[in-house]
């Protein structure tokens, strides 16, 4: 746990570890670390580099820890999800297409949209007509996936329970890795303009500020 | 309270200490451990302030002390805190 604690402290700015480094360490020899005391340090470094540090090392540390938070946001939230799902039944019975319509929009929840397209029939299948469905606008966590699963379900019984045969259902998370990228590079760009702030801040407002 | 640069200013006002003195002295009167990093940290920002300086020492340990600045700094925070302590007592008796 030294090792690391050392390891940490060398993060500090140079100027910092010219003055304060050699009694740093002799703290550390009394020192019974713990884990703690790692991530405390840690996030000394951060603070003093940002204090402390050169101009450019505090723009593009503010951008790293900048990404790298918006990156934990992205991946721990909503991301627009595109399902379509394709069902067979029996006629072209417009009228019971419309009835299924309904009943799988309330299945589906508020969020959801179902739009009902006939089709020609499909090689293979006895149906006479295909209808489609979608939920445009359905949301999933990448967490809570289950929350996503339980209108499906709901939509999947009414399928059945209409006497239709559900033979197709994709799911395109094709926009969420985009979606991850530019919250990343908010974050990043976001952190770059902050670091750009606290440089030129310290450079006009406290000067030198270490002792010999 | 737990101002980590107020508690070194109170750990000073006793007398001249190193770094790890002051943590371990912390951590017995105010109850609070100071990390590595909060306590370096809240060294750096007093010495930049004024508030104390390094004693001269031909140890590897940097003791450091309060300064004239530094011990009128913590009186004015002490009488703050010993205002809202007194009005907080008074209220508690009459609630």
């Amino acid at each position: 746990m030294k090792r690391a604690i050392r390891w940490a402290a060398g993060l500090y700015p140079a100027r910092w570890r010219e003055r304060y480094g050699a009694e740093f360490s002799a703290m550390l020899d009394d020192l019974r670390p713990r884990w703690r005391d790692f991530i405390n340090t840690l996030a000394g470094a951060i603070a003093m580099q940002i204090q402390f540090g050169r101009f450019f090392r505090t723009v593009a540390g503010c951008g790293i820890i900048g990404a790298a938070a918006a990156g934990i946001f992205a991946f721990s939230t909503s991301a627009p999800l595109r399902i379509a799902g394709t069902v067979v039944g029996p006629s072209h019975d417009t009228v019971a297409a419309g009835v299924l319509a309904d009943r799988l929009r309330q299945a589906a929840g508020s969020q959801s949209d179902v739009h009902i397209r006939p089709r020609e029939p499909r090689h293979g299948y006895p149906a006479a007509a295909t209808i489609e469905w979608t939920f445009p606008n359905a949301l999933i966590t990448r967490r809570s996936a289950y929350a996503f699963r339980f209108p499906m379900n709901r939509a999947a019984d009414v399928v059945r329970a209409a006497g239709l045969q559900l033979v197709e259902l994709h799911i395109s998370p094709a926009n969420a890795r985009r979606r991850d990228v530019i919250i990343i590079l908010e974050g990043l760009i976001g952190g770059f303009i902050v670091g750009g702030i606290f440089g030129w801040l310290r450079r006009h407002m406290h000067g030198a500020p270490l002792h010999a | 309270m737990t101002d980590p640069s107020f508690l070194v200013l109170a750990s000073l006002a006793e007398g001249e200490k190193h770094g790890y003195a002051m943590m371990e002295d912390i951590q017995a009167f105010a109850g609070v451990r100071l990390g590595p990093g909060t306590l370096y940290g809240a060294i750096t920002r007093l010495e930049q302030r004024g508030w104390i300086r390094p004693v001269p020492s031909s140890d590897r340990r940097q003791p450091y002390q309060i300064t004239a600045l530094g011990k009128r700094y913590l009186e004015e925070q002490l009488a703050g805190l010993d205002a809202v302590v007194r009005t907080a007592m008074r209220r508690l008796k009459h609630a």
